[in-house]
C-alpha cells in the first residue's frame, strides 16, 4: 500500500528514562518534510488530516510523528545537531524562547511572516510573544473551562458560580453530599504533574487576579509569594482534599489524565465538575453531546464587573530547515486550510481572525472560537512559559510529590524558585 | 488373439485426456445401488418412534459433546475438545442435507435442518451454560483460553478444511466399507465446539466473538453440505424425479451461494490476518535495527485500514533509545500510519556470593 496522505506516527515510552540520542534510524525518507509535535492517535490523525491538502496541492510528502515524550525528544533531535526535523509543533512557550535563544531555531520567510499578518491580525503579537519572527502560532486550546451536567446542578438545585468566592462555597456546597464536587486525575506518563499546574495557575488567575499572574510569569512574584503560597493552599483544599475529587488521593495520583470525567458521566454521577481544557470534550465517553449532556462555564475570577480572564494554552510552529518546501509547508499551516480538516472534524481552535466562525468551527467549538476572539484578557500557561527543565520537568514531578504528600509546601516552593533562580543565573 | 487381447489394444488406441473424461463419463453415469441409497435415506428416520428415539439420541449426545467441548475449551484442552468431536453427532443430519439436496428429497431436507437447527440451538445453550457455572472473569479476548481464541477469528483456512472435510463425508457416507474414516471429519472441522464457543463468548459478553465463532460453524456447515453435495452428484446420486433432475443445478448453486456469503467474511478476516503478520515482520525487524541489545517479550500488532497499533514489551540492558525512532522505523518497513505503545523493561542481573 503506497502512502498517498500524510504518514503519521504516535509514540508512547512507558518505563525507563530516555538515553542520550544516538539514534539508529532506519533509511529516512530525505523526499518527505518531516514534523515533529506532541499529538498522538486521534489527535495525530486530525493533524495528518490537514496536511493532506498541502500534499495534494504540492506533491510534496509529509511525515508526522508525535511523541508522548515530546520535549524531551525534541531536544534530544536539536541538540544532537543530526536528528533535527524539519518543522516542530510545540506547546511550549518556554522551550520555543530557550530554542531561539540558542540559535538552534531557523527564522520564519516572508511568506509566513505575511501569512500570519494575514490571518491573524491584532492577536498576532500576543501568540507570538517571546519568539516572534521564530514561532508561527497554529493551535490554540481555552484552559480555564469547568465542564458540569447542567441536568445534575438544576436537579441539586446548584447554580453556575460568578465569582470565584461563589466557586468555593458551591465546592462546600457539593461536598456536603454524596458526589465529589470534581473529577480530578493527573497520570500522563513522564507528563504526570501537568494537570495540577493547570489548576495552580488557574487558582492564581482567577483568585489573585492578572496583575498577580503576570507578576508571577515575569518572574517578580516568587512562588514562595503568600499570594503563590494562598494559591495552593487553595487548590489544596478545594481540589486534593479528601472528600473534593472522586476516588480521593489515590485516583488522582493513577488515574489516566484523559479518563477523569468518566466519573461525572455515571449514574448517579461521582462528581458534578470538572475542570479541563477544551480539548477535555475529545476524551468525554464516545455517546456524550457536549451542549445537550455537557456543558461549561468559564471559571470565574475575583471580580464580577470585568470578564474572567482565560488561560490558554498555545501550541506553535517553528523550524529547524532553510528550505523553500518547509516555507511552503509553513505558509499553508498559518493560513485557515492548515487547520480547516481538523477543525471540521472537531477540537481544533485558533485564534486566526480571517476564518468565518460559522462555516470553519463545529457549533461545539465555535463557542470556544468566541472565548478567543470576544476581547476578554487571555493568558499564556504559565508553565509553559518556564524554562522546559523547569516547567515541562522538575515542576511536573515537584507538584506530583507535593500533591502526594510526599513534599512538603515549604520544599515545593523552595525547589521551584531555587531552580527558576539558578536558570536566570548565566 | 483373446478377447482380452483385443481389449488391451483398444484401450492403448485411447488419449490421456479421452480416458479420464470416458472415466468421469462412466462415473457419472453409474447408478448408485440400493443399499447406498439406503445410506443416505436412513442418515435421520422418516418418522414416528423411530424419529422422536432419533431425536432424543440426537439431544443427549449434543448436549454431552457441548459440555465436554466447553469444559475442554475453558480448560484449554485441545485433547478434550477432540473428545467432543468424536462425541458430537452434527455430522449425520448435516451430511443428510445434502443428500437430500442431491436426491431432492424435501421433507428430508426440512427434517434434516430442524435437527440441524435443534443441535444448534442446544450447542450453544449448553455452551453458555458451561461457562455461567465455570465463573470466568474473562472481559477482554486477549484473555480467553487459546482453544477459544483459536475458534473467534475464522479464516480461508477453515473454509479449505470444511470443503476437504465435506467432500471426504460425501464420499464416505454412501460406502458402509469406509464408513471407518468418518470421526476423522468430524474431528477436521469440528462444529460442536464452535457452537459452545459462542454460547461461552456470548455468556462473557464479547458478542463480537460469540458472532464470528459462529461464523466459522456456518463455514463449516456450509461448505460440508456444498462438498459433499458434489462428493454424492460425482459418485452418481441424483434426484429420482424428472422435476428434481431439472432442479439439481438450482441446488447446488444455492448451497454454492451460501459459501460464497460465508466467504466474504472468512476472506477479510485471512486478509486481516496476513496484514497483521506483516506488521509483525515490520515490527520484529524494526525492534532488530533499533537496539539489537533488546529481546521482545510481548507484541501485540493489529493491522487495520486506519493503520497500525502495536502493543510492545521489550528487554534490555541499557537505557532505552529513542521511542520515535523505533516508531518511524516501523512506519517505514509497514508503509502505513503507526500507533506504538512501547514499554521498556530494564534487565539487570545481580551475582552475589555470600559465604
Amino acid at each position: 500500500m503506497k502512502r498517498s496522505t500524510a504518514s503519521l506516527i504516535v509514540v508512547a515510552l512507558a518505563g525507563a528514562t530516555l538515553a542520550a540520542c544516538d539514534s539508529s534510524s532506519p533509511t529516512p525518507d530525505r523526499d518527505a518534510i518531516d514534523v515533529f509535535g506532541p499529538y498522538r492517535d486521534v489527535e495525530a490523525d486530525n493533524f495528518a488530516a490537514s496536511l493532506r491538502g498541502f500534499e495534494q496541492e504540492t506533491g510534496i510528502e509529509v511525515d508526522y510523528t508525535g511523541s508522548a515524550d515530546f520535549v524531551s525528544d525534541l531536544q534530544q533531535r536539536v541538540e544532537s545537531g543530526l536528528d533535527a526535523p524539519d518543522i516542530a509543533v510545540v506547546p511550549q512557550r518556554g522551550l520555543i524562547t530557550d530554542l531561539v535563544e540558542r540559535g538552534l531555531v531557523v527564522a520564519l520567510d516572508d511568506s509566513t511572516l505575511t501569512a500570519i499578518d494575514e490571518n491573524y491580525g491584532g492577536r498576532a503579537d500576543d501568540l507570538t510573544q517571546g519568539a516572534a519572527g521564530y514561532v508561527a502560532p497554529y493551535r490554540v486550546a481555552p484552559k480555564s473551562l469547568v465542564w458540569y451536567r447542567p441536568d445534575v446542578f438544576e436537579q441539586h438545585g446548584w447554580e453556575v458560580p460568578a465569582t470565584f468566592d461563589q466557586l468555593v462555597e458551591l465546592v462546600d456546597r457539593i461536598s456536603a453530599g454524596d458526589a465529589s464536587p470534581w473529577c480530578f486525575t493527573m497520570a500522563a506518563g513522564t507528563a504526570t504533574g501537568w494537570a495540577a499546574t493547570d489548576w495552580v495557575e488557574d487558582v492564581v488567575l482567577h483568585q489573585a487576579g492578572l496583575d498577580a499572574y503576570d507578576q508571577w510569569t515575569a518572574g517578580t512574584l516568587a512562588w514562595d509569594d503568600a499570594t503563590i503560597r494562598q494559591a495552593l493552599t487553595t487548590v489544596d483544599d478545594l481540589v486534593v482534599e479528601a472528600g473534593r475529587s472522586v476516588g480521593g488521593l489515590r485516583r488522582i495520583l493513577q488515574g489516566d489524565v484523559t479518563e477523569a470525567s468518566a466519573s461525572m458521566f455515571t449514574d448517579p454521577p461521582g462528581c458534578a465538575m470538572y475542570k479541563q481544557a477544551s480539548f477535555a470534550q475529545s476524551w468525554f465517553p464516545g455517546d456524550v453531546v457536549v451542549g445537550e449532556d455537557v456543558d461549561f462555564f468559564v471559571m470565574p475570577g475575583p471580580d464580577l464587573a470585568e470578564p474572567s480572564p482565560m488561560l490558554i494554552g498555545a501550541d506553535g510552529l517553528v523550524k529547524f530547515s532553510d528550505d523553500e518546501r518547509v516555507d511552503e509547508l509553513m505558509a499553508y499551516l498559518v493560513s485557515p486550510d492548515g487547520g480547516r480538516e481538523w477543525a471540521r472534524r472537531g477540537g481544533y481552535l485558533s485564534a486566526r481572525t480571517s476564518v468565518d466562525l460559522d462555516t470553519y468551527y463545529t457549533d461545539t467549538d465555535r463557542q470556544f472560537a468566541e472565548l478567543l476572539l470576544d476581547g476578554r484578557e487571555l493568558r499564556f500557561d504559565a508553565s509553559d512559559l518556564m524554562p522546559p527543565e523547569i516547567g515541562s520537568g522538575l515542576l511536573w514531578s515537584e507538584i506530583t510529590a507535593w500533591v502526594a504528600g510526599t513534599s512538603s509546601l515549604d520544599s515545593f516552593v523552595t525547589t521551584i524558585d531555587d531552580a527558576v533562580a539558578s536558570s536566570d543565573t548565566p | 488373439m483373446t478377447d482380452d487381447t483385443n481389449a488391451g489394444d483398444e484401450t492403448q488406441q485411447i488419449t490421456p485426456v479421452g480416458s479420464i473424461t470416458e472415466w468421469i463419463r462412466a462415473t457419472w453415469a453409474r447408478e448408485p445401488s440400493t443399499d447406498e441409497y439406503s445410506v443416505i435415506d436412513d442418515l435421520i428416520p422418516e418418522g414416528g418412534a423411530e424419529l422422536a428415539e432419533y431425536v432424543v439420541r440426537f439431544s443427549f449426545l449434543i448436549v454431552l459433546s457441548a459440555a465436554i467441548a466447553g469444559f475442554g475449551l475453558l480448560a484449554d484442552s485441545a485433547g478434550v475438545v477432540i473428545g467432543a468431536m468424536l462425541v458430537a453427532p452434527l455430522m449425520t443430519p448435516i451430511t443428510a442435507v445434502s443428500g437430500a439436496i442431491v436426491t431432492a428429497r424435501n421433507s428430508r431436507l426440512s427434517r434434516s435442518l430442524l435437527v440441524v437447527a435443534l443441535g444448534i440451538v442446544l450447542a450453544i445453550l449448553v455452551g453458555w451454560l458451561v461457562s455461567l457455572i465455570a465463573s470466568s472473569s474473562v472481559t477482554d479476548v486477549s484473555e480467553l483460553p487459546n482453544e477459544v481464541r483459536a475458534r473467534t477469528f475464522p479464516g480461508l483456512l477453515d473454509l479449505g478444511i470444511a470443503v476437504s472435510a465435506g467432500a471426504a463425508a460425501g464420499y464416505i457416507l454412501p460406502r458402509r466399507s469406509t464408513i471407518g474414516a468418518l470421526p476423522g471429519v468430524g474431528i477436521a472441522v469440528a462444529l460442536v465446539p464452535p457452537l459452545a464457543t459462542v454460547g461461552i463468548t456470548f455468556e462473557l459478553g464479547l458478542p463480537t466473538e460469540a458472532w464470528n465463532a459462529f461464523l466459522l460453524f456456518l463455514t463449516n456447515f456450509a461448505a460440508i453440505v456444498f462438498a459433499a453435495g458434489i462428493a454424492l452428484v460425482l459418485t452418481g446420486f441424483r434426484p429420482s424425479q424428472y422435476t428434481g433432475r431439472r432442479t439439481l443445478g438450482i441446488r447446488i448453486a444455492i448451497t454454492l451461494a451460501v459459501v460464497a456469503i460465508v466467504a466474504i467474511p472468512l476472506t477479510l478476516h485471512t486478509f486481516s490476518t496476513l496484514d497483521d503478520a506483516r506488521l509483525r515482520r515490520a515490527v520484529v525487524a524494526s525492534v532488530e535495527s533499533w537496539d539489537d541489545n533488546v529481546r521482545i517479550l510481548e507484541l501485540d500488532a493489529d493491522a487495520t485500514d486506519d493503520g497500525a497499533t502495536v502493543e510492545l514489551l521489550v528487554v534490555g540492558t541499557g537505557n532505552p533509545r529513542p521511542a520515535w525512532v523505533l516508531a518511524e522505523g516501523i512506519r517505514q518497513r509497514f508503509d502505513g500510519p503507526v500507533d506504538l505503545r512501547l514499554r521498556y523493561q530494564r534487565d539487570e542481573l545481580f551475582s552475589v556470593s555470600a559465604r
